[in-house]
């Protein structure tokens, strides 16, 4: 008969074995050996019944005892051995984190359409509308309904493209032409700016371009005046360049009066700081609003345009013009 | 417009510093786009060290045989050695002296020197010395009454500061120095002195009609011709101070006569012409029309062209002058010049500028005479130069003018109502100041209770004639910097529409994918077409082309966006940018039968040449007719389209692998690898992918609405995999509509999953893998019924395309 210290013994036994399994496996070996159907452990638990009635309860109760100490102890030391081996199986994943990620493909946009998006962002949030107009126009749109009389020098065949075909037609020299489109079809009143390429007779250097880009604004309501076309020019600067220090003075379109040109302080890269003229704009002419068949006692407004090409260099130190139109990645990229 | 401000100053002296009067002349009129100093530098008091001496002796030096040795008196308690090379210094002269300290410029202050062996102690100064000429021969004497000592500043334009104004086409006004004085009146209130109009004693003999005659065949065209007769002219070189004006100014002086019709254009904005009367046929001065197809050879010695719209000064028998701009060499003045023809008039503008830009001749006259001068003006300027030419050049001036003048316009007051200026401008000026601004702006004022009448000076008449034009000119004056700035309380909608939205949607996603968007010209070479392989018939070929193009390389609208993107690719190629990718977005333009063009959206972006393995593990994409249909169905996917995919036969495209995109019966797209011989006209080298997106055909083919809810999430999904060979002839997108119609609702996808060609299959057999999706939303299907499902696309197949089902 197994006595309580001869279990002590297994018991002890096989802590010692379980401590000292150095594997995943050798541990189920000692599980086996010691609590497995054919340990002395199982021996002793499958006879108990055959003692008498003190003694069982004294074997029976050390045997258990003894049984599930083996059991946690098999049970940490299996936790333990599996940590290790995950431990050693991950640091075989090792590999150079710092080598070149796989590649996802990302363009640029042009910068002339994040300049555009961005503006337009700062009238959308103010309640404009966006409208857009046709390139290839007609003098009428462009020139004649924006009070600008017949041989007048901006229609010349020197400063304007000529369609051939029936006379009048014309590509857009300013989307100002847009502003008439907007308001035969509209009534008051109108919050509206209207992007696009448009078309001068300039021959190509680094700051001209026969085509190039504008981005125009119109506002007609009951009771707008200078102030508000001075209001809404000061937010847009400092929106656009963050420019808060801004000048106005005069200057002249024939669909404007009184027509004035926004400069702003800028300070280029280099750290220079001169005045940069952002835009033109003026009230509108109430000519214009003759054409357009609304009364201009009742209805005033204010209309505005900037060149984007020359914001976009001016902003990102552009040198060249022509960059803007040649696709070279090594420009386009640099502002992705 | 370059304004010499000594010359300014003769008429308006307001009390600011040059810097200042640069800021009040931008703030209110004028921009002031640079300042220039001419001749001495101003700076450290330098001026004050040129000195006019008087020359008490003038010796031989002992050692050099071109040198003299000068004793000068400059007014100092000693006179001054000075050591001189000039051949024509003598005692007695007056003349102009630099002291030692002095800086010309680009040089180093003077010193005191010793000039072998002799000390100088300054410099007496030449012409060219002191800028007042390109050249000289020797030092400049000056008249006997100055005083020695006097600062040669005060007698001499020795220093010179010019604004260039940046002038507004509505202003002619202000081509003149008397105008801009004016200006400088009204914006600063310094007071404006008059200008000297008064004629001089007519001292010539008989009246002017004795000597020539008049005749104006075109009045349309020159509203007034003034002429006047000045005889006895002495030809030679104009004094100093209008020679050093001129040049400040920007012109170059000639001789007298003609720098006097300069000088007065510079002063009072009114060209004048002079003529030498004795080489005039007649003589005579006939103002007519130029023929069709006439001739005349201007000034500057070259032969123009002139048309019927282009009028023309004539003597008796032929074309003199082309009005307003350039005359003939052979009546012009000369060196041998007595009597002299002077000419003011007033021609009409949009003729002055159309015959500018039909002879390619453009000269300071017309650049005044084409934005329009006044009627009233000829008899000023004709007053002040016949009063130059006497005084200047001996003349004497013949009694009498001849002036054919059509009437001047009536003279009408504007109305200028309080309120709406200050409704106009958001400001609140009182009637008392909108008043003293129209009065220093040479308008008479008559001031009513709630109204001024205004009437407006004739040097402003253009421009000024309503009552907005009034309200500009109180405005700023008053100061654009003192209008407040408020923003307009609004209600606007303040949204994209849904097709702009769209557009930027599908911008932000190609460029996502990798291509960088270009900007191309839209005027691109006729040629174009050609190089895309455009049949003869072809709509395309028809272009809304340019009357006046730049260059045959943009000479018609584009008709499509791919040869833009080309022409980028061939320029990245050129920089070993071997392959890359880039999209435009942007207009086609169709000729319209109203003259006018069909503009179209699309969106095209091109992949070229074959990337390179630059990735240590990731596989290069593919550059082919796959990729492309993959990337024009995402741009589809985006605004829900799913379009069918079609065979195409663009000619610039592959011939067979290319593919269109169709939707709703919208073509919405067309894709696939350029051709080889497009490519090869473009110069661009490798495999290529295009998408090209019809904008405005895939917005009509999007879905309106938006989506709705399908309980799908409580059913199991059934894959089923079926594998068959057919003929490779049969398309991939005809199997799957097969098997969606042949399984019914129940079939909520099906799609190609992989493809094999090969000798296991056979020649012209391609063995292909289709996936079905396979439920019902309302329940879940039985095996039985999936089964049947499968056996009716499985029958459809081997039916319809002889599939020969695998496995």
């Amino acid at each position: 008969m197994a006595t309580a210290h001869d279990i002590a013994q297994l018991k002890d036994r096989a802590l010692v074995d379980t401590a000292a399994a150095a594997s995943v496996a050798a541990l189920e070996a000692v599980r086996v050996a010691h609590t497995g159907r054919r340990s002395q452990l199982a021996e002793i638990l499958s006879t108990i019944g055959q003692l008498s009635a003190d003694d069982r309860g004294v074997i029976g109760k050390a045997a258990n005892i003894a049984r599930r100490e083996i059991e946690a102890a098999l049970g940490s030391r299996k936790a333990e051995l599996e940590a290790a081996e995950l431990t050693e199986k991950l640091d075989h994943d090792r590999t150079d984190v710092t080598l070149p990620g796989d590649p996802y493909p990302r363009g640029a946009m042009h910068l002339l359409t994040q300049v555009r998006l961005e503006i337009e962002e700062i009238f959308l949030a103010l309640g404009y509308e966006i409208a857009e107009g046709p390139e290839v126009e007609t003098e009428h749109y462009n020139f004649t309904a924006l009070n600008t009389p017949e041989g007048h020098p901006a229609r010349s065949s020197s400063d304007t493209f000529y369609v051939e075909g029936p006379s009048g037609v014309i590509l857009r020299t300013q989307t100002s032409s847009v502003q008439v489109r907007v308001m035969e079809a509209r009534t008051p009143p109108l919050y509206v700016i209207s992007p696009g390429a448009v078309y001068r007779r300039d021959d190509v250097d680094a700051t001209h371009s026969p085509m190039f880009h504008q981005l125009e604004g119109l506002a007609v309501d009951e009771g707008l005046s200078l102030a508000h076309l001075t209001g809404t020019l000061k937010h847009v600067a400092s929106q656009l360049l963050g420019s808060t220090e801004y000048r106005i003075i005069p200057d002249f379109f024939p669909f404007t009066e009184p027509s004035i040109q926004l400069l702003v302080r800028w300070t280029d890269r280099t750290g220079r700081t001169s005045w940069m003229e952002l835009l033109g704009a003026g009230m509108v002419d109430p000519n214009v609003f003759g054409f357009a068949g609304y009364d201009s006692e009742r209805w005033t407004g204010f209309a505005f345009g900037m060149g984007l090409d020359r914001i976009a260099m001016v902003r990102h130190g552009v040198p060249d013009l022509r960059m803007l139109f040649d696709g070279d990645l090594r420009f386009l990229e640099q502002f992705s | 417009m370059k304004l010499p401000l000594s010359w300014l100053r003769e008429y308006v002296r307001p009390a600011l510093d040059d810097v200042a009067l640069a800021a009040h002349l931008t703030d209110a009129g004028p921009a002031v786009e640079d300042v220039t100093h001419l001749r001495m530098p101003t700076v450290g008091g330098n001026l004050e060290q040129f000195r006019v001496g008087r020359v008490v002796s003038a010796e031989q030096h002992p050692d050099a045989d071109r040198l003299r040795i000068c004793q000068l008196d400059l007014g100092e308690p000693e006179v001054r050695q000075v050591v001189c090379g000039a051949p024509n210094v003598a005692a007695g002269q007056t003349v102009a002296v630099a002291l030692p300290g002095a800086v010309l410029p680009g040089r180093d202050p003077l010193g005191e020197v010793q000039l072998r062996g002799v000390i100088s102690r300054g410099m007496i100064l030449s012409e060219s010395e002191l800028e007042l000429a390109a050249e000289s021969a020797g030092i400049m004497v000056l008249p006997d009454d100055i005083l020695p000592g006097t600062p040669v500043a005060e007698v001499l334009p020795i220093a010179e500061t010019v604004f260039e104004l940046e002038l507004t086409s509505n202003r002619p006004d202000l081509m003149g120095i008397y105008g801009i004085a004016r200006e400088v009146h009204a914006i600063t209130s310094a007071p404006l002195a008059p200008l000297d109009v008064s004629e001089p004693e007519p001292t010539g003999a008989g009246s002017v009609g004795d000597y020539v005659s008049l005749r104006v065949d075109a009045p349309e065209l020159c509203p007034r011709y003034m002429a006047r007769v000045v005889t006895d002219v002495r030809i030679g070189p104009s004094p100093v101070w209008l020679r050093s004006r001129l040049e400040a100014a920007g012109m170059r002086a000639i001789s007298n006569v003609v720098d006097i019709t300069n000088y007065v254009m510079l002063l009072t904005g009114q060209p004048l012409h002079a003529f030498d009367l004795d080489r005039m046929a007649g003589p005579a001065v006939v103002v007519r029309r130029a023929h069709d197809g006439e001739p005349i050879t201007t000034l500057d010695g070259q032969t123009r062209i002139m048309d019927s719209d282009v009028l023309t000064i004539c003597d008796a028998e032929r074309p003199a002058v082309v009005a307003g701009i350039m005359g003939a060499a052979d009546v012009e003045v000369s060196a041998a010049t007595t009597r002299i023809l002077l000419e003011a008039a007033t021609f009409d503008a949009p003729a002055v500028l159309h015959a500018a830009l039909r002879l390619g001749l453009r000269s300071e006259s017309s650049s005044r005479f084409e934005k329009g001068l006044p009627i009233e003006l000829p008899p000023v300027a004709m007053a002040i130069a016949c009063r130059l030419l006497v005084e200047l050049c001996g003349g004497q001036l013949v009694p009498g003018t001849l002036d054919v003048a059509q009437p001047p316009p009536a003279v009408t007051p504007v109305v200028l109502r309080h309120a709406r200026l200050n409704a106009v401008l958001g400001l609140d000026i009182s009637p008392d100041e909108s008043a003293a601004i129209l009065r220093r702006l040479g308008c008479e004022v008559t001031e009513a209770r709630t109204t001024h009448q205004v009437i407006v000076p004739y040097t402003r008449r253009r421009d000024v004639a309503r009552e907005i034009d009034l309200i500009e000119e109180v405005a700023r004056i008053h100061g654009y910097g003192r209008v407040p700035a408020h923003l307009p309380r609004m209600v606007g909608h303040g949204t994209r529409t849904p097709a702009q939205r769209r557009v930027e949607q599908l911008r932000r996603y190609v460029v996502d994918q990798g291509y960088s968007e270009i900007v191309s010209y839209r005027f691109v070479p006729a040629s174009d077409v050609d190089r895309l392989r455009l049949a003869d018939d072809d709509p395309r070929r028809q272009f809304v082309r340019l009357a006046n193009p730049i260059s045959e390389e943009m000479a018609v609208m584009r008709r499509s966006m791919l040869p833009g993107l080309l022409r980028a690719a061939a320029q990245n190629q050129r920089h070993q940018r071997v392959h890359g990718a880039v999209c435009e977005l942007g207009r086609t333009y169709a000729p319209a039968p109203d003259g006018r063009a069909e503009e179209r959206e699309y969106l095209a972006a091109l992949t070229f040449g074959a990337p390179a393995q630059d990735h240590w593990r990731a596989p290069t994409p593919p550059v082919d007719v796959h990729a492309a249909v993959g990337l024009a169905e995402a741009l589809c996917g985006i605004v829900g389209v799913r379009p069918d995919i079609e065979a195409n036969h663009a000619p610039y495209l592959h011939p067979v692998r290319q593919a269109r995109l169709v939707a709703r019966d919208h073509i919405v797209g067309w894709t696939g690898e350029i051709h080889p011989l497009v490519m090869r006209s473009f110069d661009v080298a490798g495999p290529s992918a295009l998408v090209v997106i019809d904008l405005q055909a895939l917005g009509a083919a999007a879905p309106t609405g938006v989506p709705q809810f399908e309980d799908i999430l409580g059913v199991p999904m059934s894959m089923r995999d079926l594998a068959f060979v057919v003929a490779d002839e049969v398309s991939a997108a005809t199997l799957v509509a097969t098997a969606r119609r042949a399984g019914g609702a129940l079939v909520r996808d099906a799609r190609i999953f992989d493809r094999y060609a090969g000798a296991q299959i056979g020649a012209q057999r391609v063995s292909l893998a289709i996936r079905l999706v396979i439920a019902d939303p309302s329940r879940t299907l039985t095996d039985d019924e999936i089964g049947t499902v499968v056996g009716a696309v499985r029958q459809a197949l081997t039916h319809q395309h002889g599939a020969e089902l695998r496995g």
